[in-house]
């Protein structure tokens, strides 16, 4: 199986996968196609209409990549010690 | 140490920081959070070619002979792939870089918004179990790669191959 072969196999599995969400979100959120955030009236011309707050300029602190580092970390070692103990119980010989 | 294991390591070490990166729009803005992930797809593609015999191999055989851990971590990778495409269709849906670019538009719908934050966090929590997985792996790798030519005696390093990593 050559290499292109594999890699339309992924594009095709993660297309359906696609396909089933946008379905699933399509008939679950109703009225999809409206715009659901509210109408702001248009700013006179000429004056300053700021953008989304979310992407603002500047420098900014990465506290979103922070916080993710420390899911992963969390429940990495949530995950670790959880098999130890478990380990460990099996390994423990039964009281009589 | 094999040099695909190099490759590997590497490659999964870079896209683990360019996921860090990318999950922190404020601090990258828009256009470098867009463009980031939507390389991260591909790289994500490499990862899975270079990780195909394991996927093949446990696909084969999922039902019959195949030990709970590693049962556990094809499902786990399952979901890990499905939620990172939710995060990618979710994230085009709402783009503001991207998909302009390519002049297209699209409805705006506020739920993909939430989606995309929903299906961040699920993406990270399921990360962090991968990570947890193949963490003996990690650690092993980084040995060998940085402590072990200084200080492990190559003998006492266990031998790494190709099964002991999975996808």
């Amino acid at each position: 199986m050559n290499t292109i072969f594999k890699i339309l196999a992924i594009l095709v599995v993660a297309v359906l996968i696609g396909g089933a969400f946008y379905g699933a979100v399509t008939a679950l959120s109703s009225g999809a196609d409206q715009p659901s955030l509210p109408e702001r009236p248009a700013p006179p011309e000429g004056e300053f209409e700021p953008r989304d707050e979310e992407f603002e300029e500047g420098f900014m602190f990465p506290a979103e990549s922070i916080k993710s580092l420390l899911m992963i970390t969390v429940v990495g070692a949530l995950y670790l010690n959880l098999l130890k103990l478990v380990g460990r119980r099996k390994s423990q010989p039964q009281a009589i | 140490m094999s040099k695909q294991n190099i490759t590997k390591f590497l490659i999964d070490l870079g896209a683990f920081v360019a996921l860090l990166i990318a999950s922190a729009p404020r601090f990258t803005g828009a256009a470098i959070h867009e463009w980031l992930s939507l390389s991260l797809a591909g790289v994500i593609v490499v990862h899975l070619l270079l990780n195909w015999n394991w996927i093949v191999q446990i696909t084969a055989r999922l039902f019959s002979k195949v030990a709970k851990g590693q049962r556990f971590s094809y499902f786990l990778n399952w979901a890990l792939f499905a939620s990172g495409i939710m995060i990618m269709l979710s994230g085009l849906m709402i783009s503001e870089t991207v998909i302009p670019f390519f002049g297209l538009s699209l409805p705006v719908n506020r739920s993909w918004k939430e989606l995309h934050e929903v299906a961040t966090n699920i993406t990270m929590i399921l990360m962090g179990l991968h990570v947890a997985v193949h963490w003996n792996w990690i650690t092993n790798m980084v040995k060998r790669m940085f402590v072990g030519r200084v200080n492990v005696p190559q003998a006492r390093v266990p031998a790494i191959t190709m099964q002991g990593k999975d996808a």
